[in-house]
């Protein structure tokens, strides 16, 4: 737990929920590592009986195998961070992590591996830090179990693949989730370095503001709105939040000399994500499963559907969530989903495109899902059955290169 | 004695169904089809990415019966049989979909025959959780498709049961039908005599009794000795089904050769990453992880449980497929069949809560990893 030692505000909480217990942190790591080891495994297995031909003795190419995790936007990060931006598209991908790489990277000497290699272990490295935060905030709102369960669903997800592949939602995540954890601790500066380092890593960054204020908004009363040492010490660091998107669009603006260039990348035929009333992808989903007559059995439908169900699911886990979890995750998640169904990709097939992965993101939910699953141990058997058999399947999609955003 | 609890048993076994379908679906589409693609796949297309391997041989037998060259002797004909007679009345399309309808039906009842055996050897969550391995375990797709594992497990456990229920005659009437089902059924011979040696007392107590504990281990072997009688018919040698096993490259060699030989080729020949390399790991894990369960079962367990465990791993120890790099082949499939190995892992991951845990979410994972390569395919028997 070193990072967690570096911060004295975190490692303060982890004294007071009584978190530094030996067995906790061996549960965490424990789950960490054999979840690891389950992809390693996963990916041995499945790349090689589904390349290699039959009864051979030929040695797997092991470069092959090696970046058979290094598809779609994993492949945009690693070749941002080895040549920087190179095309307007490119524009909305956030920089933090590509940055992160490029550093990593030529301190190890900048080889084509290196990048790859950096980007996994970041990835990974922060999924780890996303664990102990999560199970941190979670101990603060439900007991050992559940917050235990919380981890558990975490990484069983089906699309939970994504954390170990070099992709930003884990190092996003770390940001938004520790700067959740300081808010509750009422450590506004550090909230808002996190919120600005969630911003330079994703564009819902910047959302962060929203619980920020509310959190302030639910303290009125014990603080004096008109002293000096109010605005300085708990309002301005909001600021930060903003300042992370602001930084970019300079750099935007630097590049191409738009400082929107990132959000005029979205609506590019590569990503065509336009905006949209957010109801409007749901509604034309459900159309083109249900009403559009649609082939069964199609790859849009298998698209839709899985599409569809998370984005379905989570909107019953924020209702759900709604008595049960602290009101500014909640009010955060709302505003996340609003923001991610505002931007579908209405013109193409798929029409939630990555829903699947953003869900991920909210992690409060998995919260809920833990407390709706102590209910019911049936329901926990059903999940824990359910999700690691869809995570294979999509891991191997995923690494055979196939379609799985 | 308590009696199984229903919905729990059909609740694992409809949860384990849907995860195969669920497989099926979104592997089977998102490993064929192309991006974007509308192209509809039809539901008999799913049904028969099912059909691999020895399910076709099964059909095909059930279909146009034992045809020269004789080779598909060496598949036991109750399987195939009973898929023939309801399916020669539903039409030529059902015999695939009649095979699978009878494995999955014979795993429920295996489930809950199952769940009464590891009920009496551990209590109620150890047969809890004995019922859920089976249908999780990373090779129980075969259940899902038409092989007769399931069959043969069902039978097994039928003959258990009755040992346990001193109904001599119908563990050997079921001990028959295993013998008609695998090759190895005949080995049922050898618990039901160490079954009847512990009733000796009540076996010994009047000449009625000795007749209707003793002469039923007879019906076993009628078993074997009936496909023998059938072989001859139909090749002119009663041992047809045996000779054959060269075709499908095994042959009889001393038990440790197998491991010799994939020690030799994993650690020698073979490079990092072959096929081969992939195919040994699996087989060799599964026969020494249930090496180890048999081991440690045989204080948990009744010992007719134990030896019959020991059988089945010695039987396909000493036919490997020599003439193969992996000697092993089969292993990941036939360990199914040793129904005391999972109720061993019940009883240890009581002690072991953690193994427990990692196993509920990591069985599932690999389980739906090599489903989807049989379903795809690729060499998976």
């Amino acid at each position: 737990m070193n990072f967690v030692g570096r911060f004295r505000p975190l490692r303060n909480l982890a004294h007071r929920a009584e978190l530094n217990e030996d067995s906790s942190a061996r549960e965490i790591y424990w789950l960490f590592f054999s979840t690891r080891l389950l992809l390693i495994s996963i990916t041995y297995i499945a790349y090689i009986l589904l390349t290699a031909p039959k009864y051979s003795d030929t040695p797997v190419d092991a470069a092959a195998l090696f970046s058979s995790w290094n598809h779609w936007d994993a492949a945009n990060y690693t070749s941002i961070a080895q040549y920087g931006y190179r095309h307007v598209t490119d524009l909305a991908f956030f920089p933090l992590l590509p940055l992160l790489i490029s550093i990593g990277a030529h301190l190890l000497g900048g080889a084509d591996w290196t990048y790859l290699f950096v980007g996994w272990l970041i990835s990974n490295a922060a999924l780890l830090g996303v664990l102990f935060l999560l199970y941190y905030l979670a101990r603060e709102i439900v007991e050992k179990e559940i917050a235990q369960r919380t981890l558990l669903y975490y990484c069983l997800f089906p699309t939970a693949f994504f954390f170990f592949a070099a992709y930003n939602e884990s190092l996003y995540l770390v940001c938004a989730i520790g700067a959740f954890l300081v808010l509750r601790r009422e450590r506004w500066w550090l909230a808002g370095l996190l919120g600005l380092f969630a911003a330079l890593a994703r564009s819902a960054g910047i959302l962060l503001i929203v619980p920020y204020l509310y959190e302030l908004w639910e303290r009125r009363t014990t603080y004096n709105w008109r002293s000096a040492q109010f605005l300085f010490t708990t309002l301005a660091p909001v600021v930060l939040i903003p300042l992370g998107t602001l930084l970019y669009a300079l750099y935007n603006w630097h590049l191409v000399g738009n400082p929107l260039a990132f959000v005029a990348a979205q609506s590019d035929p590569n990503w065509s994500r336009h905006t949209t009333w957010p109801w409007m992808g749901i509604v034309q989903a459900i159309l083109a499963l249900f009403i559009i007559p649609q082939g069964f059995g199609s790859a849009n439908e298998a698209h839709l559907l899985l599409d569809l169900t998370a984005t379905l699911s989570f909107i019953a886990l924020i209702i759900v969530g709604w008595r049960k979890l602290p009101r500014s995750y909640s009010i955060w998640m709302i505003v996340f989903m609003i923001y991610i169904l505002l931007n579908p990709a209405t013109s193409k097939p798929d029409i939630l495109l990555s829903n699947q992965r953003f869900v991920l993101e909210m992690f409060p939910a998995f919260i809920t899902l833990a407390l709706l699953c102590k209910r019911s141990e049936k329901w926990h058997y059903t999940l824990l059955l359910l999700f690691p058999a869809l995570q294979a399947i999509l891991s191997i999609a995923f690494i055979m290169n196939r379609w799985v955003v | 004695m308590k009696r199984a609890p229903i919905w729990d048993i059909g609740w694992v076994f409809l949860v384990t169904r849907i995860l195969l379908i669920i497989v099926t679906y979104f592997g089977y589409i998102l490993l064929t089809q192309e991006k974007y693609s509308g192209t509809a796949i039809s539901i008999p297309t799913f049904i028969d990415t099912w059909q691999q391997w020895d399910a076709k041989i099964y059909v095909q037998i059930a279909r146009s019966g034992y045809q020269p060259p004789y080779y598909n002797l060496a598949f036991f004909p109750l399987f195939p049989l009973l898929i023939a007679l309801p399916a020669r009345l539903l039409g030529n399309n059902s015999y695939f979909i009649i095979g699978m309808l009878l494995s999955n039906v014979a795993l429920l009842g295996s489930l809950f025959l199952l769940y009464q055996l590891a009920v009496e050897a551990g209590g109620e969550q150890v047969a809890r959780r004995t019922v859920l391995y089976l249908c999780i375990f990373p090779t129980a797709f075969f259940f899902f498709t038409a092989y007769n594992e399931s069959l043969f497990l069902l039978l097994t456990l039928g003959v258990f049961l009755s040992f346990r229920r001193q109904r001599w005659w119908l563990a050997g009437l079921l001990g028959m039908l295993a013998a008609l089902t695998r090759n190895t059924g005949v080995m049922l011979c050898a618990p039901f005599l160490y079954e009847l040696w512990l009733a000796r007392e009540s076996v010994l107590a009047s000449k009625k009794r000795f007749c209707t504990g003793v002469l039923p281990i007879l019906l076993i072997p009628l078993g074997t000795l009936l496909y023998c009688l059938y072989n001859w018919q139909i090749t002119g040698n009663p041992l047809t089904f045996a000779t054959v096993q060269a075709h499908w490259s095994r042959q009889l060699s001393a038990p440790w050769q197998a491991f010799v030989q994939t020690f030799f080729e994993l650690f020698l020949h073979q490079p990092f990453g072959s096929f081969n390399q992939v195919h040994i790991l699996i087989d060799i894990t599964a026969t020494i992880t249930f090496i180890i369960l048999v081991i440690l079962g045989r204080k948990q367990l009744r010992t007719s449980y134990t030896i019959w465990g020991a059988l089945l791993l010695l039987s396909f120890l000493i036919s490997p497929s020599t003439g193969q790099r992996d000697a092993l082949i089969s292993s990941r499939r036939f360990v199914l069949e040793i129904f005391p190995a999972f109720i061993t892992l019940a009883i240890l991951s009581i002690k072991h809560p953690r193994l427990h845990q990692t196993l509920l979410w990591a069985f599932p994972a690999l389980l739906a990893t090599l489903s989807l390569l049989f379903v795809m395919g690729k060499w998976m028997v």
